[in-house]
């Protein structure tokens, strides 16, 4: 059912790994020489180390606010909640009650974001906090029953799976192109698509997976991040001068894009 | 009321800038593992450590400062996810063979009774059951995690054998 076996870390051993200090007990010496040369369990550890850094780099940043603010709230005297409620329902009189009388607050807003059948910009995610980062794109392969997280150099097989974990950084667009060994392009995200799309959540992985064929050669997944919609023809042209590892900024058209380049290369089982 | 986390760091009487800094990660990734998307897992880490801090200000005595958290996040998630009537991951890949050699369509049997199972629970069992057959957790790594004897935990991974074995030959689950 899966490649995890008897003596594979379990999520806590995965933490303590991690970790060591601060926990009541240890790790087996066993399950420790199991670990470090099993590769479901490097590639655990490795998902873990990038789940703690997108922990630190991103979520940490955006939630710690809000919870200064109710770790504070709780030393609050009771009156304070009276007069915090009186204020909110102040604020509310006077915000809303100019548009109460105005006839033109009922009329249909404006949509933030392109019409249907245009490519534009898709509204602002409420709450979104951009992060000053590099992009960056993760590969994650499954081979058979083990996973692990692809590293410059590693060699792919026919066959593998491989999904795609984005870090858009900031950006809210995001187009993703495979170059196969043949030179034949595919957008991978928006899948098919003829324009880049909405960067998905920090930290989700694409949807679905790239099955690799049995052409052999160098392929590379190419992601462009950008604020401006960016045409999958456009990007294929400027894919096509681009065949290693690399990553930067770059201006396609007047569209200021970053982008990753990642290659492997592809050889059979 | 202090726990000794033995890394000579600050303790949980700190900010909750430390607090969470220092421990955030952890429960962060365990709520990505059970919840399955980074939105509600950030959502889940901010409720947990709300929570950790309401039990702080109590001074209620939390054992183990890594465990306790390991323990309160699991919990919390698999609330979460009994609430929204939804199933927790191990229907699927991530789940572990409840015994050797079995097919697919007989996995997803007895992941489905497991399921139902873990609904009926009390919460340490539950968590007990959960972190055996659904995380593959040895019995001792259950105990350690729940800080109780490992004879109690054999007693609550039995207990909860002999419910599933009835469970499957009464004829499997019921939606």
């Amino acid at each position: 059912m899966n490649a995890r076996t008897g003596e594979c870390l379990s999520a806590r051993g995965v933490e303590m790994m991690l970790s060591s200090t601060g926990w009541p007990d240890a790790l087996p010496p066993a399950t420790l020489r199991h670990a470090e040369k099993c590769d479901h369990c490097q590639g655990l550890l490795q998902k873990a180390r990038d789940e703690e850094q997108l922990f630190l780099s991103e979520v940490f940043p955006k939630t710690t606010d809000g919870l200064s603010r109710n770790n504070q709230g709780w030393a609050m005297p009771a009156w304070a909640y009276g007069v915090a409620v009186t204020a909110a329902a102040l604020a509310l009189v006077l915000h809303v009650g100019p548009e109460l009388l105005d006839d033109s607050a009922h009329r249909p807003a404006q949509v933030d974001g392109p019409a249907p059948g245009e490519v534009g910009h898709p509204p602002k995610r409420a709450g979104y906090v951009g992060i000053k980062a590099s992009p960056n794109l993760l590969l994650y392969v499954r081979r058979g029953t083990s996973q692990f997280r692809f590293d410059s150099g590693t060699t792919l097989q026919e066959g593998d799976r491989v999904r795609l974990r984005p870090i858009a950084a900031g950006s809210e667009l995001l187009l993703v192109l495979h170059r196969d060994s043949e030179g034949t392009y595919q957008v991978v995200y928006p899948w098919d698509g003829a324009a880049s799309a909405e960067a998905p959540a920090a930290g989700d992985a694409l949807a679905g997976s790239v099955q690799l064929d049995s052409s052999l050669g160098s392929e590379c997944f190419a992601a462009l991040f950008s604020s401006a919609p960016l045409a999958a023809t456009a990007a294929e042209r400027w894919f096509s001068h681009h065949q290693e590892d690399d990553s930067g900024s770059a201006l396609l058209g007047d569209i200021p894009v970053r982008y990753v380049i990642t290659c492997y290369a592809k050889e059979t089982k | 009321m202090r726990p000794d986390d033995g890394s000579g760091r600050k303790g949980w009487k700190d900010t909750v800038e430390d607090l969470y800094g220092q421990y955030g990660g952890l429960v962060y990734r365990r709520c990505l593992r059970i919840l399955g998307s980074s939105e509600e897992a950030e959502s889940a880490v901010q409720e947990v450590f709300l929570r950790v801090m309401k039990k702080l200000r109590k001074q209620e005595a939390v054992g183990n400062a890594r465990n306790y958290l390991f323990r309160v996040s699991t919990n919390y998630c698999l609330n979460r996810l009994r609430n929204r009537r939804r199933l927790p991951p191990f229907v699927g890949l991530e789940a572990v063979p409840i015994s050797g050699g079995q097919d697919p369509e007989t996995h997803t049997v007895h992941a489905l009774l497991l399921e139902q199972i873990l609904r009926t629970m009390r919460r340490k069992q539950r968590l007990a059951v959960y972190l055996h057959f659904c995380e593959g957790f040895t019995q001792s790594e259950v105990a350690s995690t729940l800080e109780v004897s490992r004879q109690s935990v054999n007693k609550m991974i039995s207990r909860a054998r002999r419910k599933l074995d009835t469970a499957a030959e009464v004829g499997g689950p019921k939606s």
